[in-house]
């Protein structure tokens, strides 16, 4: 790096580029400045350096002196507090709009020496917004989970991370950024109940689901008070065995599409619609797939299909221009 | 009661130790001010830190807006009531100190904290205005370590940690801090005097000798053990008897009390020429003298000019520009022998006169005297018979004189201390017309034999007279001097009147008085050392203490460039200290192992970190077969050595070998 | 005693070799689970020779073997045995199900209902059934292979992450490499070979061997490694869940095991990594939803060595 990338004002406003795995925060990518705090305790040392000379008092000196140093030292060290740390985050699961992320970002201190205090927040945050703070004790990890609030649905790039610290004294505000090349999925935000399309294509799968229903024996299991006496397996009783009732596996593998077709309004509304509707199907155990405009999901019912579904609304075709990093962002 | 205690118990927990360390280092800055600053602002002061405290233990609400604007108010009220005015140094301490207790009211946001701490700072500063003794520099630091401990616990008040690490913490930056400050310290130009004029303090209490002499004054000093200055020759110490240390003359006498007309004639500031010959060696030594708030210096009589910043008067006293009010240090020559306005006779009659119906015997007794004598000096010396013939007293308790104090010493009591004798003496002089006038100042001194220095306290205060005689100029008399030992009382005063028989006298003390006596010493030095090195650390010391490392004639440019030189080298050294990398404590196997490692990765095939020792060998054999038995034998003794049960004998000697013979 | 070990776990290998072309290093997984007291589970498309791997391990150990095939209608019963009642002596006889043999191979696992799933899971943790309000202990040893096919997800239930965590290793067999399967299309009848296929073990000496595998040393050093590998999975932002403390036991134990097949008397780091995808893989697939396990297991695999 040629000293004058090095010294790029771009540079230091948004540290460097993304990068995959574990970023370490090198010398040169940790920034000091003191704080306001700082400034005004720089301004009581101006203050007691000038009595001093006008009073020719040589402890008051001394003392302004040993502030200074202090300070000087305090820099050093909070400078030291995030030197090292290695940074390192992994996928966030999926929210919906309006919800919270919750981004797990964890620290690394291979030093020999406690990191304290260390604050962590996403840059673009406000201030004292989802801020975490947390030691790192000397040569292991810490894990964290950032809050950052999802306001619009799609696939984003992470925010930059800015790690901070003002200790030891509070004098100096030592930071850093940490910027990731990965990103977070926002499904869209669920509407209101809204009835399932009734009118959609209803069809019997003969492999069942294993809910329960009252067609296929599956099993027996305890009696308990209420259950209907046709029910009951009496052979175990006729054994000496107790009450048991005999449990019959649902043959109701309804299949449902659901179509983009089926809903009104603008698009965000009807993507709100047919996220409702996934989550639905999928309580319900319904095998389910999903028609938008030029892209069809086929039916099924796994724990995949619901990610899949949500995941297509969430980059249905306006959530494209969504995916905006931080460079295109700051032009 | 028990409940009481359980519920203040509980309370006690519930307060936020940042808060607390805060509180405790404030009160202790403010305990020196304590009798310095009068109670009308102590009291609410202590008032305000205990309501913050009572707010921190849940007992009490904090003030409103309202009430702490009126507060606001009526500290300015009680600062102007105490002092008429709201600046100089002792109104603006008293200022800083009320309205740093009334913030304590409103701390909520970091900034107010910060304030709070920052003018806590200042306090100590404040303090240090008044008093740089070692003990409370000793004490601030104390202070300050607290005070940072505040700060520190502050800045990571939202880890909870506990306390101790804190103080630990803030412990080490000071300690971190610690080479920086002295660098700063011995290298940050100096610059001499006040920016601005000092406003004048009415309020500072001034010790030692004062500029009027009245019966008792004194008397007074003679129990006060406290140094007045230190004094260390540069060659050969005079005798005892010639340690006349000259301070103020006092040439205006109203029948009971001396005063010197110069505190009245302070815009004069013209140096006069001293006209004196001397007639012996030179005594060269340097004086530091302690603050004790009054502009005249004290010198070895008879001085021959005057140090920086001050003037020689006409009586000549050395006058400061300012009231000495921080410790001072000159180095000065003097000639004990001289001969002093041997010319004209003094023409101001200020020498002559005495207030008229004062002292109506003593001038009988003058003229009766002065009668019987050939010539100004046989009157003298018969004035001196007569003290030591009649039966005069020294004493440190004279009785009380009421109404004219020259003649009912001299004929009714005839019991008093030195200012009794030299005032009587000066008046029967003038009464014969010949000048006179009194000094005061200090006689003798003590050696400290642990310091090579002498130590003149406040109980050395003394008073002679000097007399002007035709041909001879001013002559010194000490009248106390002639009385014989016999009639002393305290037997410390013998000291004073015959050295040789003080010290032919003074029994061998007890082993505990003499130890004593040697701590006292020893502590002194410690004190001396200080007052040396750091109080007395101006310009000229700077200067001294460069061309001592061999920079001589070093100007500001030159100076701020090896500030700063100096400063990047000692952080450049605390940073090298602090970002040094600490590699993970691994044993001697693992260290071994690393070598061997390191040994490889020179040759271009490093170890994985994630790489076990077997997979190492596998990969490293192929590249370098010529090598296979060496590694395979490395690798193996050090798999062995770290994950087998027991280790083979002698394994790590065998590790630390084959490593070290292993050569890629 | 090591290499009296290392001689007939090789002999094993080699017999069970001659039936399983090509698959050398999965019958010493399979085998180092079984010495490690664990269950195996084996992932894999069908036909590629899960069944004959179980059966052939049983033959050459000399082991009772039984085979069930799991299915949608399977019931608990079905697995552990019912209590018939007998007219002749008026009392409930129990009559053992298929459980009761020393080496289970339990096929296409998540074909059957939680259940039935569960009878057999609850069986393989406790070495042990409770029917009919009665315990019976099941013979040692006791080893179960599962089998599961990953590609069909149609009316299955898959075993979730609390069951897969019982299983020890989990393995996949793969296709045969191309000399391998010529072997298999040219050479005799596998089911004849296997039939012909005498044992090289018996009982007590493979419970020797159990013995012999859990005393192999496992240093300080290795178990900073192995505790290592867990806190990464716990701390590491990569990993929803960390490893469980099963999970490090598994490790430990599979890893003496391997070990002891190498014929050292210690645990090394590499056995540890060769164990780790096995012993990881399943737990970090069922924990991670639609996270990719073999990049976490690669992530795992580049802790560094302490």
């Amino acid at each position: 790096m040629s000293l004058i990338q090095r010294l790029s004002p771009a540079r230091f406003l948004r540290g460097e580029g993304p990068e995959a795995g574990p970023g370490k925060l090198r010398q040169r990518r940790v920034f000091i400045l003191p704080t306001r705090q700082g400034l005004l305790f720089a301004v009581i040392l101006l203050l007691m350096l000038i009595g001093s000379i006008n009073y020719d008092a040589s402890l008051g000196y001394a003392l302004t002196f040993l502030l200074a140093a202090l300070s000087v030292v305090a820099m050093l060290h909070a400078y030291r507090n995030l030197l090292g740390l290695r940074v390192d985050t992994g996928p966030a699961e999926p929210v919906f709009c309006g919800e919270t992320l919750r981004v797990p970002v964890s620290l690394e201190n291979p030093a020999g020496q406690t990191r304290f205090a260390v604050s962590l927040h996403f840059a673009e945050q406000k201030a004292g917004q989802g801020r975490v703070f947390c030691d790192v004790p000397a040569d292991s990890w810490v894990r964290v989970e950032l809050p950052l609030s999802a306001r619009r649905r799609g696939r984003h790039a992470l925010p930059r991370i800015t790690l901070a610290t003002v200790f030891p004294l509070g004098l100096f505000r030592a930071w850093a950024y940490a910027e990731f090349d990965a990103s977070v999925l926002v499904y869209p935000r669920p509407a209101r109940a809204t009835p399932l399309p009734r009118d959609s294509v209803w069809q019997t799968d003969l492999s069942g689901d294993g809910g329960q229903g009252a067609d296929d024996f599956a099993g027996l299991r305890n009696y308990q008070p209420g259950d209907a006496p046709g029910h009951v397996h009496w052979k175990t009783l006729a054994r000496g065995q107790g009450l048991h009732t005999k449990q019959f596996g649902g043959d109701h593998a309804e299949e449902l599409w659901l179509d983009w077709q089926a809903t009104a309004g603008d698009t965000e509304v009807r993507l709100s619609i047919l996220t409702r509707w996934v989550l639905d199907a999928d309580v319900a155990h319904y095998r389910y797939g999903l028609r938008l405009p030029g892209q069809t999901l086929p039916l099924a019912h796994d724990p995949r299909q619901r990610c899949r579904c949500l995941e297509a609304l969430a980059l249905f075709k306006g959530a494209e221009p969504d995916i905006i990093t931080l460079k295109e962002y700051l032009g | 009661m028990e409940h009481l205690r359980q519920a203040l118990a509980w309370r006690w927990r519930q307060v936020e130790r940042p808060q607390l360390w805060l509180l405790v280092g404030l009160a202790l800055a403010l305990l020196p001010h304590v009798g310095r600053l009068p109670w009308l602002l102590i009291l609410p002061a202590a008032l305000l830190l205990g309501w913050r405290l009572g707010f921190e233990l849940k007992l009490v609400r904090l003030p409103s807006q309202m009430l702490r604007w009126l507060l606001v108010g009526l500290a300015l009220a009680a600062t102007w009531a105490s002092y008429h005015t709201l600046i100089g140094r002792q109104a603006g301490v008293a200022l800083l100190v009320i309205m740093l207790c009334l913030k304590l009211m409103e701390m909520d946001r970091p900034r107010d904290v910060a304030i709070v701490i920052g003018l806590s700072y200042f306090v100590v500063i404040t303090v240090f205005l008044f008093d740089q003794s070692l003990l409370m520099g000793g004490y601030m630091l104390l202070v300050v370590t607290l005070l940072t401990t505040a700060l520190t616990a502050f800045s990571r008040a939202s880890a909870k940690l506990p306390q101790r690490a804190n103080l630990r913490l803030a412990a080490t930056l000071l300690a971190q801090a610690a080479p920086l400050a002295l660098l700063l310290f011995m290298l940050f130009p100096r610059i001499p005097g006040p920016l601005w004029h000092l406003p004048s303090d009415g309020g500072s209490a001034s010790t030692g000798l004062s500029d009027t002499m009245a019966p008792g004054n004194i008397s007074r000093l003679s129990d006060n053990g406290a140094v007045a200055f230190r004094v260390r020759f540069a060659g050969e110490t005079p005798p005892q008897d010639r340690l006349y240390w000259r301070g103020l003359a006092l040439t205006h006498f109203d029948g009971r009390t001396w005063r010197n007309p110069n505190e009245t004639r302070r815009g004069l500031d013209v140096s006069y020429d001293i006209e004196y010959t001397a007639t012996g060696a030179p005594v060269d030594y340097t004086l530091t003298l302690e603050p004790h708030q009054r502009r005249w210096l004290f010198a070895l009589d008879m001085p021959a000019g005057a140090p920086p910043r001050s003037r020689v008067s006409e009586d000549v006293e050395i006058i400061a520009r300012d009231s000495v009010k921080t410790l001072r240090q000159y180095t000065l020559r003097s000639y004990t022998e001289y001969r002093l306005g041997t010319g004209s006779a003094p023409r101001d009659f200020a020498y002559l006169s005495l207030p008229s119906g004062t002292a109506p015997r003593a001038r009988i007794l003058a003229r009766q005297l002065r009668a019987e004598s050939s010539d100004d000096a046989d009157y003298l010396q018969r004035v001196l018979d007569f003290i030591r013939q009649q039966p005069f007293y020294y004493t440190r308790r004279p009785p009380l004189l009421l109404d004219d104090p020259v003649d009912e010493f001299l004929f009714d009591n005839r019991r008093g201390f030195c200012e009794h004798y030299a005032s009587a003496f000066t008046v029967l002089m003038r009464a014969a017309g010949l000048p006179a006038r009194v000094m005061t100042g200090y006689q003798g001194g003590e050696n400290n034999p642990l310091g090579d220095y002498f130590i003149v306290r406040q109980s050395d205060a003394h008073a002679w007279s000097e007399v002007w005689l035709r041909g001879r100029g001013w002559v010194r008399v000490d009248p106390t001097a002639v009385i014989p030992p016999g009639r002393v009382e305290n037997p410390a005063d013998l000291e004073r009147i015959d050295p040789a028989y003080a010290a032919r006298t003074r029994e061998t003390p007890d082993w505990a008085k003499r130890l004593w006596r040697q701590m006292g010493f020893g502590w002194d030095r410690v004190n001396n050392a200080w007052n040396q090195w750091i109080i007395g650390y101006d310009q000229g010391a700077q200067r001294g203490f460069l061309s001592r490392l061999g920079l001589e004639d070093v100007d500001w440019q030159r100076m701020v460039g090896l500030l700063f030189g100096g400063l990047g080298l000692v952080v450049a050294l605390i940073a090298l200290q602090l970002f040094r990398h600490r590699p993970l404590r691994r044993d001697a196997v693992g260290e071994a192992y690393a070598r061997f490692c390191r040994k490889l990765a020179r040759r271009g095939l490093p170890r994985k970190p994630a790489e076990g020792a077997q997979d190492y060998s596998q990969r490293v054999i192929p590249r370098r077969p010529e090598l296979a038995a060496q590694i395979q034998h490395i690798t193996l003794l050090y798999q062995r050595l770290r994950y087998a049960r027991a280790a083979p004998r002698d394994g790590l000697r065998h590790l630390k070998q084959a490593v070290r013979r292993f050569r890629p | 005693m090591k290499s009296h070990a290392k001689e007939s776990l090789d002999a094993l290998v080699a017999a069970a070799g001659r039936i399983m072309l090509g698959k050398e290093n999965e019958i010493r997984l399979a085998l180092a689970c079984l010495l490690a007291r664990g269950h195996l589970l084996i992932e894999d498309l069908p036909g590629v020779g899960k069944t004959t791997l179980a059966h052939t391990l049983a033959r050459v150990l000399g082991l009772q073997y039984q085979r069930i095939q799991f299915t949608s209608d399977l019931l608990p019963a079905d697995i552990l045995g019912v209590a018939v009642f007998e007219q002749k002596s008026g009392r409930f006889r129990f009559q053992p199900g298929p459980i009761f043999a020393q080496l289970i191979l339990a096929d296409e696992v998540n074909r059957a209902t939680p259940k039935a799933q569960s009878a057999l899971l609850e069986a393989m943790e406790e070495q042990q059934v409770s029917v009919e309000g009665e315990t019976r202990p099941l013979p040692t040893p006791f080893f179960v292979i599962a089998t599961q096919n990953p590609a069909s997800q149609i009316g299955t239930f898959p075993l979730p992450e609390s069951q897969l965590d019982r299983f020890t290793l989990r393995i996949s067999l793969g296709y045969p490499d191309l000399h391998a399967e010529r072997e298999l299309l040219a050479g005799e009848d596998r089911r004849k070979l296997l039939h012909d296929l005498s044992p090289v073990l018996d009982g007590t000496q493979l419970q020797a061997l159990q013995a012999d595998a859990g005393r192999v040393h496992a240093a300080e050093a290795l178990l900073d490694y192995l505790q290592a590998l867990l806190v990464f999975s716990r701390q590491s932002p990569h990993f929803a869940h960390g490893l469980s403390p099963r999970a490090g036991l598994s490790l430990l134990h599979s890893a003496r095991a391997w070990a002891l097949m190498a014929g050292r008397d210690h645990v090394l780091p590499e056995d540890v990594q060769t164990m780790l995808p096995h012993v990881a893989g399943h737990r970090l697939q069922a924990a991670e939803a639609g996270g990719d396990a073999q990049r976490l297991v690669a992530l795992l695999q580049a802790v560094p060595i302490p």
